[in-house]
């Protein structure tokens, strides 16, 4: 019977470290990676968009000109990433800011997980307008 | 019973390294989650730093450049909008569209005090000699420069270059087909061996028309002051840009009327050692960590 405790013992202790290394290996694995490189990514897009002047052509062009240029940047996103792009131009009265027009270009569907989202703000000195343009990403 | 103890202390020991083991790897995550989150936060503070510093520039028209001993002003004068009104408006958008509750901005003076948007100084200083470049006010209708008369001596000369957008030179021999000169651009005082405030000014003025028209160098002694007029003219004679030079600390004034020019001004130092303190620092921070960029902006 002593013998039987024995290894019963040695049995639950086996059976101990087994499931901390399977839970220590879970966990390492289940880390969502994908986070961590969304955000970059998101920045480095808006901060190409406004030097290259992509959205400053929303203050005077026309919309569907705009959009169809913001899809084809959506596109060039790597696969597996879902986008969707606002841009919203503002014209001011006083001190007050009024919504002039919202320009929105997508691809895929925006998940629930893993998502980040980023904004950019740019003006049109000469015309007194104001820009916001805002860029969803998720993954997967 | 001796195998029976080695068995338990060698389970114990065993026991323990787990453990001490599960503590280092839940050390371990929470270091790299920590890192990842710090370096996410860094990001995006690096970003809105940079997003709000070039739409400042763009609002105030003025760019400064540094190499070797020298410094570079590009400016618009006078200004071709409301600048102020445009700080303003911007500081207003920034809070209400563009902010997220964990980024904070604010604008600081040179001792690091905030300051509105509104009441941005319009001043650039190159230091520690504390010469200084500003406007009476960001209507930019009159553009100094000034320096303590003990660090003039760090001002070899000025270079500077005028083109107007909206007039044209009225003058010889901009004009070849005008007799009168464009300006007898000279000193009311020259140089001479007992000068000891020398001002070397090479000046330039070109129009949209192609004129052009260019003196220099010559030597201004800024113990007085001097009065120079180019002639432009636009259909009317109330045009006119006038160079004033001197006494310390005033080194040179430009002033303009009715007259819109793209001007380039550059200082000539007699060191590299020095700095510019900018319009401003913008401090962009995170909140809820102690990640932040504050720079000149």
């Amino acid at each position: 019977m002593k013998k039987a405790f024995i290894f019963t013992l040695d049995a639950l202790f086996a059976i101990v470290v087994l499931a901390f290394f399977l839970t220590a290996i879970s966990l390492e694995l289940n880390v969502p990676r994908e986070t961590y490189w969304l955000p970059s990514i998101a920045n480095s897009m808006m901060t190409s968009l406004d030097e290259q002047g992509a959205f400053y052509h929303a203050f005077r062009e026309d919309d569907a000109q705009v959009q169809s240029a913001l899809n084809s940047y959506l596109d060039a996103l790597p696969g597996g990433i879902n986008s969707q792009i606002t841009v919203k131009i503002y014209t001011v009265s006083g001190s007050t800011f009024s919504l002039f027009k919202t320009i929105q270009a997508s691809r895929g569907t925006i998940g629930t997980k893993d998502k980040t989202f980023t904004k950019r703000i740019f003006i049109d000195v000469n015309e007194k307008k104001f820009g916001l343009a805002e860029l969803v990403l998720s993954y997967g | 019973m001796g195998k029976g103890f080695i068995m338990a202390i060698t389970t114990a020991l065993i026991l323990v390294v787990m453990m001490l083991y599960a503590q280092s790897f839940a050390a371990k995550k929470d270091g790299d989650i920590s890192g990842m989150a710090q370096s996410l936060v860094s990001d995006k503070v690096i970003h809105a730093w940079r997003d709000i510093n070039k739409d400042v520039f763009l609002i105030t028209g003025i760019d400064v450049e540094k190499e070797n001993n020298t410094v570079t002003f590009n400016d618009t004068l006078p200004a071709p909008f409301d600048i102020s009104d445009m700080l303003s408006l911007y500081g207003q958008f920034i809070s209400q569209y563009y902010l997220t509750p964990d980024v904070e901005i604010a604008f600081l003076n040179t001792n690091d005090q905030p300051l509105n948007l509104s009441n941005l100084p319009s001043k650039i200083t190159i230091m520690p000699m504390n010469i200084e470049y500003y406007y009476p006010s960001w209507s930019k209708r009159e553009m100094f420069i000034t320096s303590p008369v003990s660090n003039f001596t760090a001002i070899q000369g000025i270079v500077l270059h005028l083109h107007i957008t909206n007039a044209v030179l009225d003058c010889y021999p901009a004009n070849l087909s005008l007799s009168t000169p464009c300006t007898a651009i000279a000193p009311d005082k020259e140089c001479d061996a007992n000068t000891v405030y020398r001002l070397y000014l090479n000046f330039s003025a070109s129009d949209y028309a192609g004129q052009y028209y260019s003196m220099g160098p010559k030597c201004f002694d800024l113990s007085k002051h001097s009065t120079e007029n180019l002639n432009v003219q636009n259909e009317s004679a109330n045009y006119y840009i006038k160079l004033l030079m001197g006494p310390l600390p005033l080194v040179l004034d430009v002033q303009l009327q009715n007259t819109v020019v793209n001007a380039t001004t550059t200082l000539i130092l007699n060191t590299s050692d020095f700095y510019i303190n900018h319009l401003s620092k913008l401090k962009v921070s995170a909140v809820g960590y102690s990640t932040s960029k504050v720079d000149w902006s």
